[in-house]
């Protein structure tokens, strides 16, 4: 047997912490935050759609018709209306998800050019739902399933009373919300009643639009009208692409969610994961285990094996999470109109592997700078303290790059890629929108560099603190004690 | 004879206060060696400087012949006066980790740690957690995990703080069986009784130097015998002509330094003074009160012979 290597130091600090980690209540806490959130927002987005209940528009109406002729009309208006939406959500659908195919004969006319003929010929639900599995669009709107898409409005034709004013009322003030407003044909004339503050536009325009309908049929211009509708020329729309590589992203406006939120992301993992890492550096030197660490394997293989362990940890966190909620994103990103968010310059599967590599260095460069704090603690107060400074300048620097990301090309966004406290960030913004990848690897190259020299920083600062058991020591005792020379070069010194 | 730590002038100051002046230290290999002081003399300072923890100010120190003990970690073991365990890891695990930091394979060291917590009376917690057991067990689990790899020198900083009699009597012979194994041992501790019945030899350091180094025995001849005379009557009379320190405990027994003319002369003149003598006996000096006399605390002496009074 021999003492162990560096390496075999580090993958036994690594794997002890991985393993107390992973199996541990907190990290599947963790793990369930997104869960927890998206909890916390659907409840809340269900608390307030229900206090909210009174000013949407109703989904159903009642229709009180004296003479019995107008009902019918409104009731087919509706339903076509019904049937344009349906069309226009799916002719959408088409553009979002098949973007780059031009749209088929069966999409090909806008929504509201669509005369009733084929509206129609589409109300049949077989109709659309052919057209749906033709283009392979899914089942269902994403919108529609988040609840975001308009309510379809039916009507309900109710048989008149003597007052239908008075049944209207009444049915309007039971305090039911089975209808939201009722619209009254009674002598030539229509009403609509509405409840509350409902906002009955649409209800309105399907009243007027009913009884156009009515009249122009009575008055035999129908389908002189429909005949006109017909001959509208076919509308053919071509979109002229701009490559990728021709023009940046950023520079047409384009480049900024994708950019921002690269940022964005990377801040929030590595503000999660330095907590993290500063509480465990706090619990070892709480319950004393660092001294037989440190009297068995050298600080920095410490150092390291603590790293590496909560780098694997958000790692496999971040698996979790993209396993579970990765398809869900991508389909939402689906689902964005075309144009909102662009495709990054060198594809998705390299802006992804830029960010990675950012994430990495960003962890390393941070994870070290808290790790070397944590070891001058010796409780989860003191910690606050000491890394308050550091976080604020983290927010600082993250509000400086997102300042910076508007403007690639200038000086703010050029010192933010190669100051190191920024660089990672900003380059990751940068990895959506740069053509070039020569300039991501000599950032990644210099942030590792730079990363190893902050690691060997607070390497020193871990050996200093990490047997401390009083207060954290002043910024001006750290100076005059800390001391850049090896063990042995201690001892030879002290010896003479 | 070789020694398997050896250390000169070892000397460390945190901030404005002097831990170690000045400590010299040589334990031969193959021996138990108590490190004895008070508290706050430097002990632990001491340990951590020879094991690498902390670098000295000055003064150097080898281990087994090695400047830079993480080199030879393999060979090392040691217990923290500050026990530390992670309390959601098995005793296997446990061992097994501490062992996997000094080099042996984890599925040997799993194996070794079985073998061990059965030795020892544990059998039944090998897969239990930590923070089930109690300090004695915890504090057990820990020191198996500090030989598990076998190692050439144990250090252990106040290994029987804390421990009930019968945990301190089993930690005593595992003390003794890792001697008789081929290890050299050092450990601090307060409790003369276990230095005096283990150690082969001492070091004793007060206000952060070396005040001692040898044998028990040698430590113990510090000090002159004791003479413990009962008399009918007041030896007051006889206090002038008789040396040193002279006391009286509650049972009424003088006690006072064996003059250096030997016991025959003291006896003769006690006899001389008509005293009456009931009982006379003479005592060697214990560890404690070695220990004491030579650490020089004022209040220590005080607290001995208010002990000596009382359970002698």
């Amino acid at each position: 047997m021999a003492a162990p290597s560096f390496l075999a130091a580090v993958t036994t600090i690594a794997r002890r912490d991985i393993t107390a980690t992973v199996v541990s209540r907190g990290f599947l806490i963790w793990l369930a935050m997104p869960i927890i959130g998206l909890l916390f927002g659907l409840g809340a987005s269900l608390a307030q759609g229900g206090g909210d209940e009174r000013t949407r528009p109703p989904s159903s109406a009642a229709v009180i018709d004296t003479d019995g002729g107008y009902a019918p009309w409104l009731l087919e208006t509706a339903k076509l209306s019904r049937t344009r939406e349906r069309y226009a959500q799916l002719r959408g659908r088409f553009t979002r998800v098949r973007g780059d195919v031009p749209l088929p004969d069966a999409l090909s006319r806008p929504a509201r050019l669509l005369d009733e003929a084929t509206l129609q010929d589409l109300s049949d639900e077989g109709r659309l739902k052919a057209i749906e599995a033709e283009f392979e669009l899914g089942e269902g709107d994403v919108m529609q399933a988040l609840g975001l898409a308009p309510t379809q409005l039916a009507f309900t034709q109710l048989e008149a009373e003597e007052d239908p004013r008075a049944q209207a009322e009444r049915l309007l003030r039971r305090g039911s919300t089975r209808f939201g407003a009722v619209v009254i044909a009674d002598e030539g004339r229509v009403s609509v009643l509405r409840s509350g503050d409902t906002d009955v536009e649409r209800v309105s325009y399907l009243a007027g639009r009913a009884w156009e309908r009515r009249a122009l049929t009575e008055a035999g211009l129908a389908e002189p009208l429909a005949g006109l509708m017909s001959a509208r020329p076919q509308i053919t729309v071509q979109t002229i692409e701009e490559k990728a590589a021709d023009q940046p992203a950023a520079a047409t406006g384009n480049g900024g969610p994708l950019a921002t939120g690269a940022a964005i992301v990377l801040f929030t993992l590595i503000s999660l994961l330095a907590g993290a890492l500063l509480s465990n550096m706090v619990e070892e030197k709480a319950n004393k285990v660092i001294e037989i660490l440190v009297a068995s394997v050298p600080i920095p293989a410490i150092f390291a094996g603590k790293l590496i362990a909560m780098l694997f940890v958000s790692l496999l966190g971040v698996t979790v999470w993209g396993l579970m909620f990765g398809g869900g994103a991508a389909f939402l990103l689906g689902q964005l109109p075309a144009g909102i968010l662009q495709d990054p310059a060198r594809g998705w599967p390299q802006f992804i592997a830029l960010v990675g590599a950012y994430f990495v260095t960003a962890y390393l460069i941070y994870g070290a700078i808290y790790l070397g704090i944590g070891s001058l603690c010796t409780s989860i107060r003191e910690v606050q303290t000491l890394s308050m400074p550091v976080t604020i300048l983290q927010m600082v620097i993250l509000i400086g790059t997102l300042g910076a990301i508007d403007n690639p090309a200038g000086t703010g966004a050029l010192i933010a890629s190669w100051f190191p406290l920024s660089a990672p960030y900003m380059m990751a913004a940068r990895a959506g929108l740069d053509a070039e990848l020569m300039p991501h690897l000599i950032a990644i190259a210099w942030q590792l560099v730079f990363a190893g020299l902050v690691i060997l920083v607070s390497a020193r600062l871990f050996r200093y603190g990490v047997l401390r058991s009083g207060p954290p020591p002043s910024v001006m005792h750290l100076f005059r004690n800390f001391k850049f020379r090896s063990r042995k070069a201690a001892a030879e010194k002290a010896a003479t | 004879m070789t020694y398997a730590i050896e250390a000169h002038g070892l000397a460390k100051t945190f901030g404005d206060k002097m831990a170690v002046s000045g400590v010299d230290l040589k334990v031969p290999a193959g021996s138990i060696y108590g490190f004895l002081g008070q508290n706050g003399a430097g002990k632990t300072t001491t340990l951590r400087m020879l094991l690498g923890i902390l670098t000295p100010d000055a003064g150097y120190a080898t281990i087994l012949g090695d400047d830079y003990p993480l080199t030879i970690a393999d060979r090392i073991g040691y217990l923290p006066e500050e026990r530390g365990l992670y309390p959601a890891m098995t005793a296997r695990e446990t061992i097994a980790f501490m062992g996997a930091l000094r080099g042996l394979p984890l599925k040997e060291g799993r194996a070794r740690a079985e073998e061990l917590l059965s030795r020892h009376g544990l059998e039944s917690e090998i897969n239990a957690k930590i923070r089930t057991f109690s300090k004695g067990m915890a504090q057990k689990v820990q020191l198996l995990g500090s030989f598990v790899h076998e190692p050439d020198l144990i250090i252990l900083d106040e290994p029987f703080s804390g421990l009930d009699p019968v945990n301190q009597g089993a930690l005593e012979a595992i003390i003794t069986k890792e001697r008789d194994r081929g290890a050299t041992i050092l450990f601090s501790t307060h409790i003369m009784s276990h230095a005096e019945r283990l150690c082969d030899g001492l070091v004793i350091i007060a206000g952060g130097r070396t005040r001692f180094t040898g044998s028990v025995a040698d430590a113990r001849s510090v000090l002159p015998a004791q003479v413990v005379v009962k008399t009918r009557l007041p030896l007051d009379n006889a206090i002038g002509d008789l040396p040193g320190t002279f006391a009286r405990d509650a049972a009424g027994r003088y006690r006072f330094p064996l003059p250096p003319e030997g016991l025959d002369a003291t006896l003769k003149r006690l006899a001389a003074a008509n005293v009456e003598i009931i009982e006379l006996t003479t005592e060697r000096p214990t560890l404690h009160d070695a220990f004491v006399a030579m650490v020089g605390d004022p209040e220590a002496k005080d607290f001995n012979a208010r002990a000596d009074g009382g359970a002698r």
